[in-house]
């Protein structure tokens, strides 16, 4: 963010209260300082000398922002205060402010190429490729590595079905954490190896089962003719080509939760329906979102799921929490829906793991899927 | 505060009352309570001064946490603030001597909806517009429609006294709250008498509202919902001076007629803000008019009964799009670029009085402002927009481009354009504030308002807050 920017939005946003309601760690924690306000006014503070940058400024603005977007959307003048907070991060940790949680985060990702911590890292999905290049790379992301085994299984079963001729690179992180906590040098680093690593694969794609993935390695990519794919625009694209049809695997009805990621910062609003109602079989909930919009009311679209932003490594009780009230904001706002499917295995992961207790079962969305021969 | 081993000893026992997890002092989240809405604080803040913070804050789940919060601050006499969405402009939430706020976000419940008595029961900290996304899914509303609609709590609503912008026709939230649950300074848990009317004595829900956290912590309201509406109708009037339009108002309000919107704008609101938020190139003053209701028969002859008192008081009719535009665009007035923000220094003196007196007030404030604060280039602006049979509601406005820089200048001129304003709105029959509350900014005007009625007003504080713990120096009461 540039000085001038950085200056302007700091000064533009005045505190007032009226983009709370839409902040997910607000809405999960009712917390005041969670609020983009709370956050605008601890920025504020240190900005004018109140009191000194430290820690613990730089936890809060990790704990308590996803980098969702939800307030930026919201805001009547356009003041774009994730952008301010992840600057804001950045500046901290080049000051040395960092926060022990975020800290542990960056060792665990330039140390074990993960971001959970050395305990993590014989916990990974396995995974094998036919050979070192391919014009696709399949780029699952850590979420699904590590936490979400089950959307890496079905999407490569997709992939064979399909005859995709594709392949891995040796790195299971695409930098966000890095790039969230506000570790702007490494992760410039660990972009340009990743890009180094896409390009001898040979790949001009890269598919990636995670919408955080796709918003980084997009970034990473822009300009240098590798086109950064989710699994579902992927997969959309080859049924439009008549190369892919599609079939159902359950019989329950599903409802699509549009990743916060995907809708504000990929710019794809709700790829997963229009993927879903070209497959035979499925029956789509839409019935209660559309009642909301007749009637006026606003739908909480794309709420975060939590696990962005870089809170989850910094606060897991928050992203867990605001995972839970999503949930919970579904199953209130879903008539006969029995499942939630996600295009983002970060949100399959974060909502799954709400759902344990729960009616509402979680799906990515190539678990739903099988080729039709 | 207190000392250092006694405040820790308070801060574990409220943990103990609210759980650790609902209890913090670290300084980034003290520093979401240096401010609400009001110009002071904020302008404080914005020119590098650090505001006054509060010690702790508590997030209570239930009536009894907060009684056993309010029984250790009178314990250890520290000042209690409830704080619910931090929208107020008159900085009624501000901990001036630190003190504890009770955070009510998390008591957000709707306990029930009764819908044969028409009468929801909810927790104080739930926003506004939550409430009533819940409530339309049902078929009701609750018809209280301030701009803060999206971050105010309703017990901010009935703390502040606040009014809607279809106050004309339902009215302001003192007559929309059947009764309330309220948790005295001396950890009692009062619950009013929640019936449409009675006659057993004083109403105490009445008391409580518009006490701004001074008598004790508003917990739980009953308030009176109603079928949503099934249609809206609008219309766009110019009078060719304000009192032709005033005089249509007050026709329309006796004889009995209830659009839910009337609003009439002064010739400069109607140049500046009206023409760019409509896109139009009037000159006059407009008034819009909005009928709601669920039976089409009734509105079809209100609506021809107002047009005939407007059309008899000489007004043109601007046809009904121009209407609909303002209200699909009601809250931009109240945004950027049509509304004022810092450096500029700027203030809402809305003020009420009866038919006879609320012109001359009107110009009274005008020139008493423009005159004494024209080396500033003060602008003042103003509309009509809560309507009375008896009265009506002048929210006037002031705006000055470039405040003084420097802090302390710029605080007491601020008083001091505030100073004359509500003095001239009290020489002619007005009242300090209609509907924003007093809080903090106000405080030093309600001895003059109430005159002896102001030591009664002490006398009940004294009595329900002897140890003068709740909200201090709030509403002309004591800091100390």
């Amino acid at each position: 963010m540039e000085q001038e920017k950085y200056n302007a939005t700091l000064d533009n946003c005045r505190f007032c209260p009226m983009c709370r309601q839409v902040c997910p760690a607000v809405l999960a924690t009712r917390r005041e300082a969670a609020s983009p306000r709370g956050l605008a006014l601890d920025m504020f503070a240190v900005a004018r000398g109140l009191y000194p940058a430290g820690p613990e400024t730089h936890k809060h603005l990790i704990a308590d922002c996803t980098l969702c977007g939800a307030c930026y959307e919201s805001c009547v003048t356009q003041q774009d205060l994730p952008e301010l907070v992840l600057a804001t991060r950045e500046r901290l940790a080049a000051a040395g402010a960092v926060c022990a949680e975020a800290a542990a985060t960056r060792r665990s990702v330039l140390e074990t190429g993960q971001p959970f911590g050395a305990e993590w890292s014989g916990r990974r999905c396995q995974t094998t490729a036919k050979g070192p290049k391919a014009a696709v790379v399949f780029f699952p992301g850590c979420s699904a590595l590590y936490k979400a085994h089950e959307a890496v299984t079905a999407t490569t079963a997709l992939l064979e079905g399909a005859k995709v001729e594709y392949t891995y690179v040796d790195g299971d992180c695409c930098g966000a954490p890095l790039k969230e906590l506000g570790f702007a040098a490494d992760y410039a680093a660990h972009s340009r190896e990743l890009a180094a690593k896409v390009k001898a694969a040979g790949a001009a794609t890269v598919v990636t089962a995670c919408a955080t993935c796709a918003y980084w390695l997009g970034l990473a990519f822009k300009g240098q003719g590798v086109t950064v794919l989710t699994v579902t625009d992927f997969l959309a694209g080859l049924v439009r080509e008549g190369k892919l049809t599609l079939k159902s695997r359950t019989g329950k009805s599903v409802r699509v939760q549009n990743p916060c990621r995907m809708a504000r910062s990929v710019g794809r609003v709700d790829p997963t329906t229009g993927l879903l109602r070209h497959t035979e079989g499925l029956r789509v909930d839409m019935y209660n979102a559309e009642k909301l919009v007749a009637a006026g009311l606003q739908v909480p679209e794309s709420l975060c799921c939590g696990g962005c932003g870089g809170t989850r490594f910094v606060a897991e009780e928050t992203a867990d929490a605001i995972a839970a009230y999503q949930l919970e904001q579904m199953a209130k706002n879903t008539v006969e829906a029995e499942v939630i499917v996600t295009s983002c295995a970060t949100c399959k992961e974060k909502l799954g793991k709400a759902a344990r207790d729960g009616k509402l079962e979680v799906a990515f969305v190539a678990e739903l899927l099988a080729v039709k021969e | 505060m207190l000392n250092s081993y006694v405040y820790d000893m308070l801060y574990a026992r409220l943990a103990e009352v609210v759980g650790k997890g609902n209890i913090t002092d670290r300084l980034t989240e003290k520093m979401a309570y240096a401010t609400d809405i009001c110009w002071i604080p904020t302008a404080w803040l914005d020119r590098g001064k650090q505001p006054p913070l509060p010690d702790v804050i508590v997030a209570p789940e239930s009536a009894e946490q907060i009684a056993d919060i309010i029984k250790l601050a009178i314990e250890h006499r520290v000042p209690v603030i409830p704080y619910g969405g931090g929208s107020g402009t008159q900085g009624g939430v501000l901990a001036q001597q630190g003190g504890i706020i009770i955070d009510m976000k998390r008591m957000n419940r709707i306990i029930d909806i009764d819908e044969k008595s028409q009468v929801a029961t909810v927790q104080a900290g739930i926003e506004g517009v939550n409430f009533e996304r819940e409530l339309n899914k049902a078929g009701y509303c609750f018809p209280h429609y301030p701009a803060s609609i999206y971050c105010a709590t309703v017990g901010g609503y009935i703390a502040a006294r606040g009014s809607g912008v279809l106050s004309t026709k339902y009215g302001k939230i003192e007559d929309l709250v059947l009764g309330m649950e309220v948790v005295l300074p001396t950890g009692t848990i009062l619950k009013s008498i929640p019936v449409p009317r009675h006659a057993t004595g004083p109403e105490l829900t009445q008391l409580f509202i518009g006490s701004e956290g001074t008598l004790g912590v508003i917990t739980e309201a009953k308030l009176k919902i109603i079928e949503k509406p099934t249609e809206q109708r609008f219309r766009c009037l110019i009078f060719a001076d304000l009192e032709t339009g005033m005089e249509a108002g007050r026709r329309i309000m006796v004889d009995g007629l209830r659009p839910a919107v009337i609003r009439l704008y002064d010739g400069p609101s109607t140049e500046s803000f009206v023409n760019r938020v409509l896109g139009l190139k009037l000159s006059g003053n407009v008034m819009i008019l909005m009928f709601e209701g669920r039976s089409k028969a009734l509105m079809d002859v209100e609506e021809a009964e107002v047009m005939k008192i407007c059309a008899a008081c000489g007004a043109q009719d601007l046809g009904e799009e121009a209407g609909r535009h303002w209200w699909d665009h009601r809250y931009d007035f109240y945004y950027p670029p049509n509304t004022p923000h810092l450096p500029m220094a700027f203030g809402t003196m809305d003020t009420v009085t009866t038919y006879d007196k609320i012109i001359p007030l009107y110009h009274e404030m005008k020139e008493e402002i423009e005159g004494k604060y024209g080396d500033w280039k003060v602008r003042f602006t103003g509309h009509f927009s809560h309507w009375y049979v008896w009265g009506t509601m002048v929210y006037a406005r002031f705006f000055i481009d470039e405040p003084p820089k420097d802090a302390h200048e710029a605080i007491r001129l601020y008083y001091d354009v505030w100073s004359t304003g509500v003095n001239a709105a009290l020489r002619h029959g007005g009242v300090v504030n209609e509907h924003h509350g007093i809080g903090m900014k106000l405080g030093p005007f309600m001895r003059k308002q109430y005159g002896a009625g102001f030591e009664m007003l002490e006398g009940i504080k004294k009595q329900l807050d002897p140890h003068n713990i709740m909200n201090p120096g709030k509403m002309g009461f004591s800091l100390y």
